[in-house]
């Protein structure tokens, strides 16, 4: 597991915390962004488009968790919560761009996915367009259980999805990602 | 080289690829974005509860009003002869001792 992703559902410390930020501790509160900030940035940003927007997404999830902390249960997971916050978020803000929009691709490739490209490798640029190509559903179950380090239940939490969905839409996006990026070998 | 053996070392790959650009896992800017828009969110809700409080006061004397205004008469002469002392009083202090200053 890589440091800062840990679930903490059930965790005493974060069960702690999340009672102190319900009693009103700014301290606590912060503190449980700065252990979850890292795993719903990343997701927000393979959902939400760009870097800018990602971040600006995971800012506005976590200021409705705070807001609404009084219905999370403290004995799930707190990241997978958040993240289901910055999924319901996404999709209300895709929805109304798409009204606008005659197709799905059409918005994809009005995104400037390629904006931060300064220093990085040609694959990264790649995978995010192939990421972009996906359904939003398969996207998100992507971002949390291949480039997160979620469990399969945990996503199925976040994404409000039954188990078996979650499941398929990870296997059928890795294949989609793979074929997209030019199969197996996609950093070649 | 097996299929899961070809599967794997993709998932591998891909799993790279995905670190390439993961945020840092610590970012005060974050951090402190997040606290200000936290902030602003409670300024807001503190706003709303005040405004509503008032309307509601606002609403209740003016339903109320009539009926007490004899009872109050004496505590609104008293508050019309003291109010100007009183003004003065915290404009004295608030010139005198600033902010956080012990009066």
């Amino acid at each position: 597991m890589r440091p800062g992703l840990e679930g903490g559902g059930g965790c005493p410390v974060e069960q702690a915390l999340v009672r102190s930020a319900r009693a009103g501790s700014a301290a606590a509160f912060s503190s449980l962004v700065q252990r979850h900030q890292q795993a719903v940035r990343a997701f927000a940003r393979r959902i939400g488009g760009d870097l800018a927007e990602g971040d600006d997404l995971a800012q506005e999830a976590f200021v409705t968790a705070w807001s609404t902390l009084n219905r999370f249960d403290e004995h799930a997971s707190f990241r997978a919560w958040v993240c289901g916050i910055a999924y319901r978020k996404a999709l209300t803000v895709r929805r109304g761009l798409l009204r606008g929009l005659t197709r799905d691709g059409a918005y994809a490739q009005s995104r400037d996915w390629t904006s931060p490209a300064s220093a990085e490798p040609a694959s990264a640029p790649a995978l995010r367009r192939a990421m972009a190509a996906l359904p939003t559903d398969q996207r998100a179950a992507v971002a949390l259980c291949l480039a997160g380090d979620f469990s399969h239940s945990e996503a199925a939490d976040a994404l409000n999805l039954p188990l078996g969905t979650v499941k398929s839409h990870v296997t059928r996006g890795r294949a989609k990602l793979l074929e997209l990026m030019g199969g197996p070998d996609v950093d070649r | 080289m097996s299929i899961d053996d070809d599967q794997a070392g993709a998932d591998l790959r891909l799993e790279a690829l995905f670190a390439l650009d993961a945020p840092p896992a610590h970012d005060p800017e974050f951090m402190i974005a997040v606290a200000r828009r936290t902030a602003r969110r409670r300024l807001g809700v503190d706003l709303a509860w005040a405004a509503l409080a008032a309307g509601v006061s606002a609403l209740m004397l003016r339903a109320l009003g009539p009926a007490l205004a004899p009872a109050m008469k004496p505590f609104l002469a008293l508050a019309l002869a003291a109010g100007p002392a009183a003004l003065m009083a915290a404009v004295v202090l608030a010139l005198t001792h600033p902010r956080g200053a012990p009066i």
